[in-house]
């Protein structure tokens, strides 16, 4: 089977294509449109790839999660943290670590044993009740820096975790992918690359059952313009009928007259097309712009 | 004999009490000792450049790209006039931020003096025996050139004194933050350094000061609080310490601040007012301003916010209101927004502001065409 090459942003995260990786990920869905079927995708992509998964889970039991996410036959290992059983420590008398503890503290003792690891907070809003908000997110970045830990997916349900919270993981995050309702499913997916470029997209997808994502398209943008959009009345005719009757001249065209219009070749477009090329490798001293100081320039 | 206009040779006795500092020039408008940003077109704008004893907050755009661009070329100034420098910064690691400087362009004062210096002279012979001016003039430069495409080597940042603050040697910062532990930090090193006005100390050197995404979620939750929370304090009460700090020092400072983040306009305001100088990025990445075509020579807006009288009743006037910067595959410069010249056949003669025109005319509603085709 031919590689087909993926132009779509979606594609390149899921698949881990994105070169470098992104250190931490922030997938947020709503109580209309569940998240968890990208999050395990994701997930499957990377034990495919041999990296282990540290899951740390506070609203679904380890033995459900481990139904969807096999890692049987899969070169990466998933290690589960539990803190969906009893996080408050009602039934055994203390409180989990996991969930109370800041996370590089948690995570520290498997991190350090060899390997490139993922990290998975399912729920960022449930260890929000647990931990200090500013204790969480200093957590969360130190987490991300850490040399052995190759990205951390934060997931969460953004109607229901707090703003600020909201803001500040995204202005740490270098990828954030916001699930929308639609039909099929999309996500608005903005992506951080250390060289400075930021890119958006909005896409929308659908996921097969053994968690592997199809059909990614972009989808069709009708937001609203604030902005003035292109004059482009330069190729229509914009005179009315009213005022064109108002006047004495003769102004409308006949079909032939405008059809004759249309087909004129003026000298100067005859010319152009023609000619030589302009190789030109910039020295070390020149300041070449891609853009020529002259493009405005309409004639 | 000492007529009109001859020099005299009369030398006075005793040391020359100027302050030579590299790196720094006095500013033609008032007599601040004024040091160079390592961006000429911003020292334009801040008239000449950034005085000793001043502070320059620059709010970051949306996603850091441009404003760590800022930083980058400050820093890199500094370590090519050989400046002190502390670098604060938590998002980023400091020690990221200083490997990843600009490189300089300037060629070497070295390679132009081996250059023909024994020639015998044939015409300006009086001045054979004149000796050569010194050389070595690139460290005394006010403003250097960089180029953006390649990185400073690391033995010439190695011989600057830089001192990097990233939070790791604060013990508890639930308890103290991060700001007090850094007030303290730069407090010693300006008493270190000698660079305090009050100490009698001649001043070879000024420090310059940076922190980098001031107030963002790892400093401190104050971004999302609301003035009547008065939470506030930590965040005021450190900017408000280090700007007396770094008045009562040779000491610059630039401060990059996410203000994007604030949920109440107020806090930016103060901190407006705490700064000396103040200038906001507001970059055109995923906003629809990225389409209008105004705008597409151009990353982003350049908004000047406040400008420093020092020592004068008004700033320096700029000429322009509207500014924008452009990063050029070698540089980052800020120019004045032009509207291009309408050369089309349809040319459209209306006055308002493009920026924010409404759609439909006045007069005829929508019947009116933009254009008559004659």
């Amino acid at each position: 089977m031919a590689a087909v090459v993926s132009r779509t942003v979606l594609d390149r995260l899921v698949s881990l294509r994105e070169s470098p990786m992104l250190r931490l990920l922030l997938l947020t869905d709503t109580v209309e449109v569940c998240g968890r079927g990208l999050l395990y995708c994701l997930l499957c992509a990377h034990l495919r790839a041999g990296t282990h998964i540290l899951y740390l889970t506070t609203s679904l039991h380890p033995a459900e999660l481990h139904q969807h996410i096999k890692d049987d036959d899969t070169a990466g290992k998933i290690e589960f943290y539990d803190g969906a059983t009893d996080p408050c420590g009602w039934d055994s008398g203390e409180p989990a670590e996991c969930v109370t503890k800041p996370l590089p503290e948690v995570m520290k003792s498997r991190c350090r044993t060899g390997g490139k690891v993922v990290v998975v907070v399912d729920r960022l809003e449930h260890l929000m009740l647990h931990q200090d908000s500013g204790q969480l997110v200093r957590g969360l970045h130190t987490l991300a820096h850490e040399g052995e830990v190759e990205q951390v997916v934060v997931y969460c349900g953004r109607d229901v975790v707090c703003e600020d919270m909201l803001e500040a993981v995204t202005h740490l995050a270098s990828g954030v992918l916001h699930l929308h309702h639609t039909q099929p499913c999309s996500c608005v997916i903005l992506v951080r690359k250390p060289s400075g470029k930021v890119i958006k997209a909005q896409e929308e997808f659908s996921l097969t059952p053994d968690f592997r994502v199809q059909g990614v398209r972009p989808t069709q943008k009708n937001t609203g313009q604030v902005g003035v959009p292109a004059d482009t009345s330069a190729s229509s005719d914009p005179t009315p009928e009213s005022l064109l009757a108002a006047t004495t001249f003769s102004l409308s065209l006949t079909d032939e007259q405008r059809r004759a219009k249309n087909e004129l070749l003026l000298p100067h477009t005859r010319v152009q097309g023609e000619g030589g090329q302009i190789l030109y490798t910039p020295d070390q001293e020149d300041d070449w712009d891609e853009d020529d100081p002259d493009d405005d320039l309409d004639i | 004999m000492s007529g009109v206009g001859a020099v005299s040779s009369f030398q006075k006795r005793g040391k020359a009490r100027v302050v030579s500092i590299p790196g720094a020039r006095p500013s033609v408008h008032n007599s601040q000792l004024l040091l160079s940003t390592g961006m000429p077109s911003l020292d334009h704008l801040l008239g000449g450049g950034l005085p000793v004893g001043s502070i320059l907050l620059l709010e970051q755009d949306r996603h850091d790209v441009y404003s760590k661009l800022f930083l980058k070329y400050y820093l890199a100034e500094g370590v090519m006039s050989g400046h002190m420098l502390t670098l604060a910064s938590l998002d980023e690691s400091p020690q990221t931020l200083m490997a990843t400087l600009p490189a300089s362009t300037d060629r070497d004062a070295d390679e132009d003096s081996t250059t023909g210096t024994d020639r015998q002279m044939t015409i300006a012979w009086r001045y054979q025996n004149q000796s050569a001016p010194p050389a070595g003039l690139s460290s005394n430069r006010f403003s250097h050139s960089f180029d953006l495409t390649g990185t400073m080597e690391e033995d010439q940042v190695a011989k600057v004194d830089t001192c990097l603050f990233d939070g790791s040697e604060v013990e508890s910062p639930a308890s103290t933050g991060y700001y007090w532990p850094l007030l303290q930090h730069i407090e010693r090193r300006i008493t270190e350094g000698g660079l305090s006005t009050a100490c009698n100390k001649a001043k070879t050197n000024v420090m310059r000061l940076a922190v980098h995404s001031l107030a963002s979620p790892l400093w401190g939750w104050e971004f999302s609080r609301q003035e009547k929370d008065h939470q506030w304090h930590r965040l005021t009460t450190f900017f408000y310490g280090l700007r007396a700090l770094v008045r009562s020092s040779f000491c610059v400072c630039l401060v990059t601040v996410p203000s994007h983040l604030f949920h109440d306009t107020a806090l930016i305001r103060r901190l407006q007012s705490l700064a000396d100088f103040v200038v906001r990025l507001e970059s055109f990445q995923g906003s629809d301003k990225e389409t209008n075509p105004i705008f597409k020579d151009y990353h982003g807006l350049f908004h000047v916010v406040k400008l420093a009288a020092i020592n004068t009743l008004v700033p320096p006037q700029l000429d322009a209101t509207d500014w924008v910067f452009k990063l050029r595959r070698r540089r980052m410069v800020i120019e004045r927004l032009h509207l291009p010249p309408e050369l089309s056949e349809t040319v459209s003669r209306s006055q308002e502001d493009p920026l924010t025109k409404p759609r439909g005319m006045a007069c005829m509603g929508e019947k009116l065409p933009r254009n008559l085709e004659f």
